[in-house]
């Protein structure tokens, strides 16, 4: 190449790896969130599953319903907010870690330091988070969710551990 | 003969060689074809051809800089906090530049005419070669990459999370088994090993690179991280792989064959030159429109039960006519020996013509011919064709015995009759570093005696055929005697 080329390739080169690395860095910025969907459940309709080998673990545990009613009488010191920070979970398409925020033992937040999903499944995890406060647990029906088995499994998985951190 | 004013330089002389044995076809009459009318002359030409070449890599770079941008925008190096994120991200950036490295390496090997008008089929299988190590390296890293942040994100050991892969993750066993013929193709073609194999067992082995690069497309195109689901990279990945498919599957395959049979290619007799070089005639129909030129070369195929598989390259030692090319070859491998033998009628397949050693480089009025052993053919055909004035054509020929030197009668009664000079350089090098044979100025260095032999030698444009150790050290004499680079023009011939 001549000298003329190569300067205006390097130029090139330099311009748009700054600005993909740019526009990674935003575009990778937690999704916004998004309420949950009534009617259209499929967040990421793009994605061609990777054959899901584990069967959506919906059916294993069934719902826990308000199953601690308990201790809800006057005796509770006047509802605390308190956060914890979930380990960093590490599965196929990324890393998931989250922190959940309790007013008293309702679940009234669920924010992703880490929202690793390649190829569009980060699209699940707003509902994810959704589902999971309506659930108030680590483990709720996905059944109306697709293309998303492992990311499931991994929120859940990070979930379940910054819930037993409380 | 009515004619004979007007055929002025179809003078026919007759090669006195002696016939061996084995040869098919008695002596040839010379026939020389008239020398191109003109030739544009200057440096300003060469500029489109550096055009055409910044164009061409312009091309290949933004093909590569694509990729890495796309890989970029989806978030590729963000994000990295951990091994498993940066080992996912170096899997996935290392398969899609191996990917688009491998698309290019493939291309540059297939021989397509407008990559070779551009660089010559030297230039383009020298890069061929130097891309090999490197894209098996990357692959190696994709391979081991992935494996390993699988087998973290698993919690598994890497073997068993490798034996998970191959049975959960679609595709797999074809990436797998590609990745296994990409290590074979470049173990064999490294210099240890491919100088103990034949060339045919290489070739064949060889052939196993267009079964890795098809295996592992599936597994790109639908687990790909970075591809699967995404329309536009797709996109670009299928145009890329089309792209280059169709280019090698029309020049290397179809177009060599569909040609050679509308021309009716056939070998039409066989000449013993010397004790080591034979000349192959090939007739057939419109061979103008192949537009060979002297100092190219054909690939070429007997079409015969025992030989169609393998592929030879010739070169012209005549200016192509429209009925006949010819090419001659040393009897060097084992099958050149064969190819005295040749029956006439046998069908051929040509590929080609290749090579950018023609007078199309050419940009002074002088020229210097200088062909060593069996380079001699391409510089015999270039000195037939070259526009030129008596006077403007020096040769050279270096050879080792007068007596056994192919063509160099032709070359002689050639250079008579166009007014060139035509200088016979035969006998054993004073020193190993010299490439001029002992003599009276021996004393002196070869850039000087060169100087001595063709004084306008540094305001020539100067064509090289021979060995390679030969040609460097030509170009040598030729920097100290003033030759600019761009007036030296060479084809490599040891791929």
């Amino acid at each position: 190449m001549r000298r003329s080329s190569q300067i205006l390739m390097g130029a090139v080169s330099l311009t748009s790896v700054v600005t993909g690395f740019e526009l990674g860095a935003n575009a990778s910025t937690p999704g916004t969130f998004v309420p949950h969907p009534t009617v259209t459940p499929t967040p990421s309709p793009t994605t061609p599953t990777p054959k899901p080998t584990t069967p959506t673990p919906k059916p294993t545990t069934p719902t826990p319903k308000p199953t601690t009613p308990a201790p809800k009488p006057t005796k509770t010191p006047p509802a605390s907010t308190v956060s914890h920070t979930s380990s960093p979970v590490y599965y196929r398409f990324g890393t998931v870690q989250l922190t959940v925020t309790k007013k008293g033992t309702t679940i009234t937040d669920i924010t992703m330091n880490q929202a690793g999903a390649t190829n569009g499944r980060a699209a699940s995890f707003p509902y994810l988070i959704t589902l999971a406060k309506q659930a108030q647990s680590a483990t709720f029906d996905t059944s109306m969710m697709s293309g998303a088995t492992y990311s499931t499994q991994a929120f859940m998985q990070a979930l379940g551990d910054a819930l037993s951190q409380f | 003969m009515q004619d004979s004013f007007r055929l002025w330089h179809q003078t026919e002389l007759m090669t006195s060689f002696k016939t061996n044995s084995f040869t098919s076809q008695e002596k040839r009459p010379l026939v020389l074809v008239e020398p191109n009318p003109r030739v544009k002359l200057g440096v300003k030409k060469l500029l489109r051809v550096s055009r055409g070449q910044d164009l061409v890599e312009s091309i290949g770079w933004l093909s590569l800089l694509w990729v890495i941008f796309t890989f970029l925008i989806d978030g590729g190096l963000t994000g990295l906090t951990d091994l498993h994120a940066a080992l996912s991200a170096v899997d996935r950036l290392s398969a899609l530049v191996a990917t688009d490295l491998l698309l290019i390496q493939t291309l540059l090997i297939a021989r397509v005419p407008w990559l070779d008008r551009l660089y010559g089929h030297d230039r383009a299988t020298l890069t061929h070669k130097r891309l090999g190590k490197p894209v098996l390296y990357l692959v190696i890293v994709h391979f081991l990459a992935v494996t390993w942040s699988y087998a973290m994100a698993d919690s598994k050991n890497v073997v068993d999370e490798f034996l998970t892969m191959l049975s959960s993750i679609p595709d797999l066993v074809t990436g797998t088994i590609a990745f296994v013929l990409m290590i074979i193709v470049v173990i064999t073609s490294i210099k240890i090993t491919r100088s103990r194999l034949s060339y045919e067992a290489w070739y064949l082995v060889h052939l196993l690179a267009y079964g890795a690069v098809m295996l592992a497309i599936p597994h790109q195109i639908n687990v790909g991280t970075d591809i699967a689901g995404k329309p536009l990279a797709q996109l670009f990945w299928i145009t890329a792989y089309l792209f280059v498919g169709l280019n090698i599957l029309w020049f290397r395959l179809l177009s060599p064959i569909v040609l050679s049979g509308l021309h009716g290619l056939r070998v039409s007799g066989s000449v013993a030159e010397s004790s080591d070089a034979t000349s192959i005639y090939i007739s057939g129909r419109k061979l103008k429109s192949f537009q060979a030129k002297s100092g190219q070369f054909f690939i070429l195929r007997l079409v015969t039960p025992g030989q169609w598989w393998r592929a030879h390259p010739f070169s012209l030692s005549a200016a192509p006519t429209d009925s006949t090319l010819r090419f001659t070859v040393g009897n060097r491998g084992d099958d050149t020996e064969l190819m005295q033998s040749i029956k006439a009628g046998t069908r051929v397949i040509l590929e080609g013509p290749y090579g950018v050693f023609t007078e199309d480089r050419r940009t002074q009025e002088n020229v210097v011919l200088i062909a060593a052993g069996i380079g001699a053919p391409p510089i015999r055909a270039l000195a037939e064709s070259m526009a030129a004035r008596p006077g403007d054509v020096s040769v050279l020929y270096r050879m080792r015995n007068k007596n056994d030197a192919a063509l160099a009668e032709e070359l002689a009664k050639l250079a008579k009759q166009r007014g060139f000079y035509f200088h016979i350089l035969e006998g054993s090098r004073k020193s190993p570093r010299s490439w001029l044979p002992a003599g009276e100025d021996d004393h002196l260095p070869d850039a000087e005696r060169l100087v001595n032999l063709c004084p306008k030698v540094a305001k020539s444009d100067v064509f090289i055929c021979g060995p390679a150790a030969f040609t460097q050290t030509v170009e040598k004499s030729l920097h100290l005697a003033g030759t600019p680079a761009n007036q030296i023009h060479s084809e490599e011939f040891a791929w």
